[in-house]
């Protein structure tokens, strides 16, 4: 069974469940959700197990589930099992424990999955609308913070504002190409020529809206906002569920459906690349709100990997820079997700009755007050930085490495110093957190939900570092787009 | 002993020997030992110098200046967000239009609706004598 | 046992680290003992390196690395990445360096530090770990890994347990010598991108690496001898890049600071002999190059010596002759002939020892006092005689006294570099002299006359612990000052190779090699093949 319409009936369930259940039983809400995360994953795996090279299409060829797909589908997955772990004390704190939230994530997820496995556009789109909508809910949910009404409204319009101006992208294309389809898009565009005015603007409206989603300056001016004001476990999820989603969608349809315009995006790539990377770490070094910080953090990781990905853009296909910009994205947003969730995990677990908790001064001390989180709270940042033995340097070593295979020395080295930069307010959150008498020196209580969250992925993150072997060989198997011939060279 | 005024040759030499050392003597303090100080002097002063370039101009210029610059960058870069969803918005469809045109080599067309904008935004705050995000009078 | 000699040594230091996370915070005594019993037994293990190392000194082998263990790309074979360790003579006597300072320091730090106890030792056995590695890493990838794992327990050591800017130091050396890292490791990639372009095999693995990494085009070559020359240089560090070690010395506990003068910054040095010199042969012997190395040692040995002449701290003054004494040894690796290149290691290895003890000198006093001002300081020999009398044998060490180590050192890389051109001994040679000035002025103006500060007159003498742990170093400060000779024969072999290698490629220099253009010029041709 589609584990898409597998997550959906959960969702429902838990609907209904939670008009029944009392409030102190709220969280058989998070066990019902976890449960249908793990089943889905049960699905995604069954489907893995006996999946044809060619992957499998359904809905009148608008869903094709590839390896590509499954890759994508165990990372979302695995993004909402931790989100799943990491709210349910928050919440309860917050006091606003309802099942819709669950909901919502588990809805989300199914959304992401459309998005990732779609190769029809209107399925693609079906997909991002349904994601975003879970996700404009759930950055709102604290109903009685204003801040978290203001994000969500803020990143609603925006959302909506950059949905529409992708439509109309696409529109433009299924006007060009007589079809929805991304192979139909794809032959349409091999024969036209790339300069003609309506094919510019239609690939610049839709780049326009895959950026939003990902972030990427000049369409980033909703993240820290959002970031900032959304519950802080729903910030660790969208950070990583969502931009992972983003950029499956991003992949599909540049990489497959607008190929042969490659050379018309990837120049705009180069610009939008660096400037993000410049904003985000230049923008981020004198924040003092913890998840804003994290916010433009995580807007520099985006300017990584679009580096990356104009490696790929400039390189032959099959070529090892083509490969190994592919191979780095998608580890990228491997470590990305745990690394992150980690983070925002350890951020959540200072929320208290008193204390919000996302202030650089509201981490001070934290060796005292939970020396364990405040030692895995390191290792996050440390592979937030790119520094091996931590997950986050398999990343970066794959992203540069696609940049000098394709000849970008100074791209290269631009790239690397900024990741100096994002060492820098890395350290400050280090600094304030190890270095700085506590405000307070009572132990900080930390739910078995939290420690799971926090421990899973700081297993992940240090056995992704030290023994990256498996890992590797699974993204080198989900490398290619199934149906794209150029695109589904394999490296064994 | 000699005694009297009557020096012989070699009391002559012995004195001219006493002179000779006490002129050697002079000039061994007075100006090789001065030329020695002299030289420890200098390297004194040379190495002050030093500690004083290694701290403001290896140091300062080379290290905290580029550090104290790329904080101070980082203040305009986030005056950007203003908070006003109405200007990212504006900014996203800047950017957009902007590339669209330059792709399409139409940047005439596109600096002069810019300054167009311009133009008409700056009337229009003179004529109705409003600034925006400012807080009206209205609410004290 | 004897294959995996190389990895009990490596991770002795970090089964230690484990064990103490078990051990409760607040039990100290257990704590100090345990971390003391690994360091110490960490030392104890690599002992029997020595033996076993001595008996094959002269033994040629085909990558002239001895104790080889792990097979090629057995680590990540699908990066092309091992775990491959080896040493040959230069590396051997770095790791006996590491092992002792390790030991040594932690001894050190038995009264010095009582916050955080737990933290400081289990931070400092990992950084050991993380030292011993980079020396013992044949694998490029393996140790870029350790040479970047080991900035974050320094950072730490300082940021935690330092002095007054604590924070400001830390954060300066870990972004400074960050930077050089990550440059460097565009470096590798180019390196490894390259020997896949010739060979069409993914791997990281250094003696295969050396064999391609000359064939780099002179124009490519170049600046990835650049991109190398920052990582190592600032590390080194070399005039201009030193001024994040005198910040990271003056606020690091006392332990931090000898293991850092002693171990970290030779991993610079390290660096140039064990990469830069065999993978850009030609760029390194091209004259302006080896010009500007040459210079740029000469202005550290002058300057270094100059700034450290007018400090008014301790540490400061310590530090500054780090680079002082390192530029000496840089100087001896950039002569590029066998004399320089022996003299710059035993020198390193003597800096360690007798640098080590100078800071051990500083913390005895910062700690019975805290504060390191010189001013504070007068007539100390009157009060602590044994400690004035370990002292001045160091600091003579440090000055390059014959019948001590550090005149062995000096000696040789000043032949080496007359050798080259007489010039640049010409103009290291005053350094000695400058020297000489600190060393014994600093010691004049804190050990003789009378006890100036009556805050001195009641300092208690040197502990047997404290005792213990200069021992060491005076032993070897006299070994190698007395009889050199088996540290030489140590380090002909690999010197040898190194000079063989300068020399059969210099001659296909700046003409430039028309060899292979890493760029993708054929790209159906590049077909990747990962190696297993």
């Amino acid at each position: 069974m589609l584990p898409i319409v597998e997550l959906a009936i959960f969702a429902l369930g838990i609907l209904l469940i939670d008009l029944m259940i009392p409030r102190e039983w709220k969280w058989i809400n998070a066990v019902g959700a976890f449960v249908g995360v793990l089943f889905a994953a049960l699905c995604v795996w069954q489907i893995q197990s006996t999946l044809p090279p060619r992957g499998l299409t359904g809905f009148y060829n608008s869903l094709l589930v590839d390896r590509f797909a499954i890759y994508f589908w165990y990372l979302f997955l695995a993004g909402a099992a931790v989100a799943i772990l990491n709210s349910g004390h928050y919440l309860d704190v917050e006091d606003e424990h309802h099942g819709e939230y669950y909901v919502l994530i588990l809805l989300s997820v199914a959304g992401m999955m459309c998005m990732a496995a779609g190769i029809d556009v209107v399925l693609i789109f079906i997909g991002l609308e349904l994601m975003a909508i879970s996700t404009y809910v759930l950055v709102g949910f604290l109903r009685r913070d204003r801040r978290s009404n203001e994000a969500a409204l803020k990143y609603m319009l925006l959302g909506a504002f950059s949905s529409g101006i992708l439509a109309y992208g696409l529109s433009l294309f299924y006007g060009l190409a007589g079809g929805t389809n991304l192979g139909q898009i794809a032959r349409a565009m091999s024969g036209q020529n790339p300069h003609n005015p309506v094919v510019v603007i239609a690939l610049l409206t839709t780049m326009t809206g895959l950026l939003f989603k990902i972030a990427a300056i000049p369409f980033h001016q909703w993240a820290p906002d959002a970031y900032e004001g959304a519950p802080t476990s729903v910030t660790g999820f969208i950070s990583v569920s969502v931009k992972a989603a983003s950029w499956a969608m991003l992949l599909r349809i540049l990489l497959y459906g607008l190929w042969p315009l490659r050379s018309v995006y990837t120049p705009v790539m180069v610009v939008v690349a660096i400037a993000t990377m410049t904003g985000a770490n230049f923008a981020a070094l004198t924040q003092s709100n913890t998840k804003r910080l994290l916010a433009y953090s995580s807007i520099a990781h985006v300017g990584y990997m679009l580096l990356a990905f104009v490696a790929m853009g400039t390189s032959q296909v099959g070529s090892p820079g083509f490969l190994d910009g592919f191979k780095g994205i998608l580890i990228y947003l491997l470590v990305y997700t745990f690394m992150n969730l980690g983070a925002f995990a350890v951020i959540t677990s200072l929320r208290q009755r008193n204390v919000i908790g996302d202030e650089l001064d509201d981490m001070a001390g934290l060796y005292r007050r939970a020396p364990v989180e405040a030692a895995l709270m390191l290792l996050f940042l440390i592979s937030l930085a790119g520094i091996p033995p931590a997950a986050g340097f398999l990343g970066k070593y794959y992203i540069f490495l696609s940049l000098i295979e394709s000849g970008h020395y100074g791209l290269a080295s631009l790239g690397v110093i900024y990741s100096v930069f994002g060492l820098y307010y890395y350290l400050r959150i280090a600094n304030a957190m190890l270095m700085r008498a506590p405000m307070e020196t009572a132990r900080l209580p930390v739910s078995l939900g939290m420690r799971c969250a926090v421990g899973v992925t700081a297993l992940a993150t240090i056995v992704i570092g030290v023994y990256p072997e498996p890992f590797i060989r699974g993204v080198n198997w989900s490398l290619g787009i199934a149906q794209a011939p150029h695109v589904a060279a394999v490296v064994k | 002993m000699v005694e009297g005024r009557q020096h012989s040759a070699l009391s002559r030499l012995g004195y001219m020997f006493l002179a000779l050392s006490e002129a050697a003597s002079w000039f061994d303090a007075k100006v090789i030992d001065r030329t020695v100080n002299g030289v420890c002097s200098i390297t004194r002063a040379v190495a002050t110098l030093s500690k004083w370039c290694d701290k403001w101009i290896i140091d300062g210029l080379g290290v905290n200046a580029p550090a104290t610059i790329a904080r101070l960058i980082s203040y305009p870069m986030r005056s950007s967000e203003w908070g006003l969803m109405q200007w990212y918005a504006l900014v996203m469809v800047t950017a957009l239009v902007g590339t669209a045109c330059c792709l399409l080599e139409v940047m005439r067309w596109f600096w002069l609706t810019i300054a167009a904008l311009a133009i008409g935004t700056i009337a229009y705050m003179l004529l109705t004598r409003r600034v925006p995000a400012k807080a009206s009078s209205k609410y004290k | 046992m004897q294959s995996h000699i190389l990895s009990i040594i490596l991770f002795t230091p970090l089964l230690g680290a484990l064990v103490l996370l078990f051990v409760p915070s607040d039990n100290k005594q257990a704590i100090r003992w345990i971390a003391n019993i690994f360091a110490f037994g960490g030392f104890l293990i690599s002992l029997p390196l020595v033996p076993l190392f001595w008996a094959q000194r002269f033994e040629v082998t085909p990558t002239h690395f001895k104790f080889l263990e792990g097979t090629p790309n057995n680590w990540i074979p699908s990066i092309g990445a091992g775990y491959n360790l080896g040493i040959d003579g230069i590396s051997f006597l770095l790791i006996m360096l590491t092992t002792l300072l390790g030991w040594i320091s932690i001894l050190s730090s038995w009264t010095a530090i009582e916050t955080r106890m737990k933290e400081y030792y289990v931070w400092f056995l990992v950084l050991q770990t993380g030292m011993l590695g980079v020396f013992m890493a044949l694998d490029f990838f393996l140790f870029f890994v350790f040479w970047e794992a080991m900035l974050v327990p320094m950072y730490l050591l300082i940021g935690i347990w330092g002095g007054s800017r604590k924070l400001y130091a830390a954060i300066k050396f870990f972004l400074y010598t960050l930077l050089g890292s990550v440059l460097m490791l565009l470096g590798i990639l180019f390196l490894y991108f390259h020997h896949h372009t010739v060979t069409g095999v993914f791997t990281f693995g250094i003696p295969e690496l050396y064999k391609t990494a000359p064939l780099i085009p002179f124009n490519y070559a170049i600046w990835l001898f650049v991109a190398f020359f920052v990582g190592f240089a600032i590390k080194v560090p070399i005039f201009p890049f030193h001024t994040w070690l005198p910040d990271a010395h003056a606020e690091a506990p006392t332990a931090a600071s000898v293991i850092l003068a002693g171990v970290l910054l030779k991993m610079g040095t390290y660096g140039f002999v064990r990469f830069s010199l065999p993978f850009f042969p030609a760029v390194v012997s091209h004259p302006r190059v080896q010009k500007w190395m040459i210079g740029l040692s000469i202005v550290a040995i002058i300057y270094g010596a100059l700034v450290s002449l007018m400090q008014k701290d301790m540490k400061k003054l310590v530090a500054y002759s780090s680079v002082s004494q390192l530029g000496f040894c840089t100087l001896g690796i950039f002569a590029l002939n066998s004399m320089g290149l022996t003299g710059s290691v035993l020198q390193q290895v003597n800096h360690g020892i007798s640098t080590g003890a100078l800071f051990l000198i500083v913390g005895i006093l910062y700690e019975r006092r805290h504060t390191s001002e010189i001013s504070e300081f007068g007539g100390i020999s009157n009060v602590m005689p044994v400690y004035a009398t370990i002292a001045m044998i160091m600091f003579l060490s440090s000055m390059g006294l014959p019948l001590l180590n550090g005149f062995v050192g000096e000696f040789t890389i000043l032949q080496g570099a007359f050798t080259a051109n007489w010039r640049w001994a010409a103009w290291a040679a005053p350094g000695v002299v400058l020297a000489a000035a600190y060393l014994l002025w600093l010691y004049q103006r804190v050990f003789f006359g009378t006890v100036t500060n009556p805050k001195n007159e009641k300092l208690h003498d040197l502990t047997p612990r404290e005792v213990l742990t200069f021992a060491p170093l005076i032993v070897m400060a006299l070994w190698i000052g007395l009889y050199p000779k088996p540290f030489f024969q140590i380090l002909e072999q690999p010197v040898n190779q190194i000079v063989q290698t300068l020399h059969d490629n210099a001659n296909t220099s700046a003409a430039g090699s028309n060899a292979v253009n890493p760029n993708i010029v054929n790209p159906n041709a590049a077909a990747p093949k990962a190696s297993n």
